[in-house]
């Protein structure tokens, strides 16, 4: 596998987000919820990665520590080989706005008494963005990227559908000429065929700007035809990494494996396959690999934690896992 | 623009088909207008008087007693003019308000002894200092109002600001804060009231600024949560991430959206206001006397169960007043209730 | 499903939806919000119903169990009739005994159709206050729980909802809603909220319960893997109308309406990686805007004139049934 060339916008090594959990009379932490338990991960200039895992596996954390909402406990983040993190402090300035987020919900991620204009307008006219003559223009401009009409403009998000609002965000968030956008679940809450054209739009505005997507969903099919790379988590740790294709086509991780049978497929002669069990709590986790529980291939091994064995482009965290990696 | 949005216009277009809670605004609106013109309605002051030829204004001017034949230089007595013979003998003539009374002037010179009962010239009668009752409610009414207003305006801009801090800030500050919220609100207000009172006179002003001091309390709690709410929806985790400062944050971006809590409160605080100045008249620790007031009448009402016109028509006039405004109140709490929304 | 056996009930609707009409009667007049909705389900059957936000599956749901939106929900014509007796024409007390004994429905949220407040044994002894019942009630809440899945009956019904996990909550929604034994059960996206994983889950139970109980089910979603697994037929609805319906093979085989056709190609797929997905331009039109004549046409690929002046009328044929000229 040759590496790749492409410069890497954003480098995160072993982060973590741990939640303090206070018990006891005098609010002493007893433990912590490991929601992102040294996740490492890459996303390259122009790539679509994608981050799936099923509720509570800490995916949203992750994008809301790397946005800068949520205090990070340790490890490394890097904008473009520069640190972004000191004593564990987010330094929002080493972005220089090049890394914008997108949330899932779109009835709240605008304020429902400013127009779309004024939406738009502010963080461009804030941040110096353009010269405030020119900053109407360029308005419309942003809302035709995202195929709405610039007569939209003077209106209130509530005249607008949960699709529009979701352009009005990512229209937002262009305005910045990011490098990198975090999409946070952000067609999740869609509708099928809304969700088909806001992949169209995000692989579009990938060519026309050079922009790179980290994709946080939890739709398998999604992710399939939009992200190159992906990244499957579980219990706040990354379980297996690699190209789309190849990952969800020959899964090594028993978890990707279950995950991938459980999507109910058009083809009736393959039904899914029930992984039982449920998801432990953060607060009793099991010793050893996080998903023994519910493994099939479970063994003693198991009770220790599984480190990450890499091959090239793919990475997995298991002590067998269940395909072979494909060396070459 | 922000404030009047399409979403302030549909509230207020529902505000307006709430019928009984419309016109009581109405009603109300117009009836403190027109109490704010009280010299023109209730006034023993002539609003133009032709004197030996010569026209004044005296609602407008000042004119001392000399100029109509006194002897002093303080300001001339229009009713004991109007029944002298000097003035009536010449060509002279006066235009009087409609209600020719002014609510501080004892009319010791009526058949019998205070209160007097309702007649042809005192429609409500006189109080136990033989003032006209309906100037004095009339005026009462204006000073209830404004000093009702002033005081619900002031109170409101610190409960936004101290339950916006709060909410916004979270964390130590809500949480010292609100410690020492708690025991200011545990003093009592009417002790303290008493006290300064007492120490400095009992004026308009004093009174408002003691009551203001304890009056935002109720609100900045409502302000607290708003903003405690507000600071966790996603257009503001936006803003913060697209690096906007927190003045913007809390300005532009919570405060517009917070401030409903204080429309629906607006007409519950009025009505407070109002109740708590006829209160402090009543027991004698509000305005000092001979200011007229409400509170003020009904003690006297009180102590002259006999003559009945006294408490009743304050009484009356205070129910229809508080009734209102709770009409008010409950069509604003309607018009606002986000769950009745039809669109 | 034994071909045979599927023969021998096919002839016995239990539940049909003739060209139901329902509108909301607002200031400015009353609105439409279906069409002449119908179809039928079959004893032991899972129908599927599918469609986007706005077609008025939801709504379709509700007026099954007798129920029309609130405020101003009007039955503009049609009915609805279980095992040959029309719903609307049933009186309070016929209704609420068809509630619950007849007909039982699940909804996406199990969070939100729980009381916060009250624990779980009291929510499900609830459903007993309004139906009488000769059996014990502890049991049959217990043989329940086992029945969807549940082994650990105390610490369940001595939780509150916040304390059980989404998967698990819709389990002991499936319970509630069959204590009484219904004969049809009414799934609204029940498993939207879930996570693929567990959605597997329940809908292997739902399927199993079928099984077992010969119960007929009204599946509601807008997952067409979903259906395509566990549906025996499917209806389409787009706009308030019912566009296509067909068995679910010939169906996914060949689908016959334009937006059918467009919905299979903008779904992503797993097992296809070079699938790109073909978006359907536009939006779904608002009840009181559709188009004259087809509601589809303005993001048609196929329309013409025709399109414009005449509503399409429904084409039956070998492949189901569907709503175009073409």
């Amino acid at each position: 596998m040759e590496e790749s060339k492409e410069p890497t916008i954003i480098e995160v090594r072993d982060l973590q987000t741990w939640f303090p959990v206070k018990t006891g009379l005098w609010g002493r932490t007893n433990h912590y919820i490991k929601a992102v338990d040294k996740v490492s991960l890459r996303v390259n200039s122009r790539e679509i990665v994608a981050l799936v895992g099923e509720s509570g596996c800490g995916k949203s954390t992750l994008g809301s520590s790397l946005a800068g909402l949520l205090p990070i406990r340790g490890g490394q983040l890097s904008y473009r080989g520069m640190p972004a993190l000191k004593n564990n402090r987010f330094q929002r300035s080493v972005f220089q706005n090049k890394v914008q987020v997108i949330f899932q919900d779109p009835y709240s991620c605008l304020n429902p008494k400013h127009t779309v204009y004024e939406i738009l307008s502010f963080p461009l006219l804030y941040h110096k963005i353009c010269a405030r003559e020119e900053v109407t223009d360029y308005v419309a401009q942003l809302l035709e990227q995202v195929g709405m009409s610039p007569d939209y403009m003077n209106r209130y998000p509530h005249s607008f559908s949960g699709g529009q609002r979701q352009r009005i965000s990512i229209a937002r968030a262009i305005g910045m000429k990011p490098e990198l956008m975090i999409c946070d679940e952000i067609v999740s809450s869609l509708d099928v065929s809304i969700q088909a054209q806001m992949v169209e739009l995000l692989l579009e505005l990938r060519e026309k700007l050079d922009l790179s997507l980290l994709f946080i969903a939890h739709d398998l099919s999604l992710v399939r035809t939009l992200s190159d790379r992906l990244y499957v988590m579980y219990l706040g740790k990354i379980v297996e990494s690699g190209k789309t294709g190849e990952v969800l086509s020959a899964p090594l991780h028993p978890y990707t494996r279950a995950l991938v049978q459980s999507v109910p497929t058009l083809d009736r002669n393959r039904p899914p396959v029930i992984l039982e069990g449920e998801v432990p709590s953060f607060s009793n986790m099991p010793q050893g690999c996080s998903f023994q529980n519910r493994c099939s291939y479970r063994s003693d091994a198991c009770l220790k934690v599984p480190g990450l064995s890499s091959l090239g482009e793919r990475e997995v965290r298991c002590f067998h896992p269940v395909g072979r990696m494909n060396g070459s | 623009m922000a404030f009047f949005s399409k979403l302030t216009k549909d509230r207020f277009c529902r505000f307006r088909r709430i019928k009984r809670a419309w016109y009581s605004f109405l009603i109300l609106s117009a009836l403190f207008i027109l109490s704010l013109f009280s010299e023109l309605i209730c006034n023993d002051k002539p609003y133009v008087l032709s004197y030996q030829g010569r026209l004044y204004f005296p609602i407008f001017q000042f004119y001392p007693e000399k100029e109509f034949g006194g002897k002093y230089l303080t300001e001339a007595d229009y009713v004991s003019l109007r029944h002298s013979s000097d003035f009536k003998d010449g060509e002279n003539w006066m235009i009087l308000p409609p209600i020719p009374h002014n609510p501080l002037h004892s009319y010791i010179d009526l058949s019998g002894t205070p209160p007097h009962p309702p007649s042809a010239k005192h429609l409500l009668g006189t109080d136990s200092s033989a003032r006209d009752v309906f100037a004095r409610l009339l005026y009462g009414f204006r000073i209830c109002m404004l000093f009702s207003l002033i005081l619900t305006a002031i109170s409101t801009l610190f409960g936004i600001l101290i339950g916006g801090v709060q909410g916004y800030f979270g964390g130590v500050v809500d949480m010292i804060m609100q410690r020492l919220i708690e025991i200011w609100s545990s003093l009592p207000f009417l002790y303290v009231v008493i006290l300064v009172g007492t120490i400095y006179s009992r004026s308009f002003m004093i009174l408002i600024l003691v009551l203001s001091l304890f009056q935002w309390i109720g609100l900045s709690y409502y302000m607290r949560g708003e903003f405690l709410k507000i600071r966790s929806l996603n257009y503001v985790k936006v803003a913060k991430t697209m690096g906007m400062s927190s003045g913007h944050i809390l300005f532009r971006q919570i405060l517009p959206n917070g401030l409903t809590p204080v429309i629906t409160l607006l007409p519950f605080q009025i009505i407070g206001g109002i109740g708590a100045l006829t209160a402090l008249d009543f027991l004698g620790f509000g305005l000092q006397p001979p200011t007229p007031s409400w509170g003020e009448l009904l003690s006297q009402g009180l102590n002259h169960l006999f003559a009945p016109w006294l408490a009743i028509s304050t009484v009356i006039c205070l129910f229809t007043t508080l009734l209102l405004a709770t009409f008010i109140g409950e069509g604003v709490r309607e018009a606002f209730d986000p769950r009745s929304s039809t669109d | 499903m034994d071909p045979t056996n599927l023969d021998e009930i096919s002839r016995d609707h239990i539940l049909s939806v003739i060209d139901l009409s329902i509108g909301i009667g607002r200031t400015s007049g009353v609105l439409q919000l279906t069409d002449g909705v119908s179809f039928d389900l079959t004893e032991g059957q899972i129908h599927g119903l599918i469609g986007e936000s706005g077609c008025g599956k939801s709504i379709t749901s509700l007026a099954v169990m007798g129920m029309l939106p609130e405020p101003g929900g009007i039955l503009l014509s049609g009915e609805i009739m279980f095992r040959g007796k029309n719903i609307f024409q049933m009186d309070e007390t016929r209704l609420n005994r068809l509630r619950g004994t007849k007909v039982s429905m699940i909804f996406q949220e199990p969070f939100a159709a729980m009381n916060p407040l009250i624990r779980i044994e009291k929510q499900m002894l609830e459903i007993f206050e309004y139906h009488s019942v000769d059996f014990d009630r502890h049991k049959k809440i217990r043989s329940l729980l086992s029945e969807v899945g549940l082994t650990d009956h105390g610490r369940i019904l001595r939780s509150y909802p916040h304390e059980l996990s989404g998967g698990m909550l819709q389990r002991i929604m499936i319970a509630m809603s069959l204590l009484l034994d219904p004969e049809v059960l009414i799934a609204d996206e029940p498993t939207t909220a879930l996570d693929v994983t567990v959605q597997a889950q329940i809908m292997n139970l739902i399927v199993r319960l079928r099984e077992e109980r010969k119960m007929s089910v009204l599946l509601i979603s807008h997952n067409i893997g979903l259906m395509a697994q566990y549906a025996d037929c499917i209806s389409v609805m787009y706009a308030g109308q019912v566009v296509e319906e067909n068995e679910t093979e010939p169906f996914l085989a060949h689908p016959s309406h334009p937006y059918s056709r467009g919905l299979m190609g903008a779904i992503p797929r797993l097992d296809q990686s070079d699938h790109p997905i073909v978006s359907i331009p536009g939006q779904v039109p608002e009840p009181g805007n559709y188009p004259a004549g087809c509601r589809f046409r303005k993001r048609c690929s196929l329309a013409t004139e025709q399109c414009i002046s005449r509503p399409p009328k429904k084409t039956e044929g070998s492949n189901g049934s569907y709503l175009c000229h073409y």
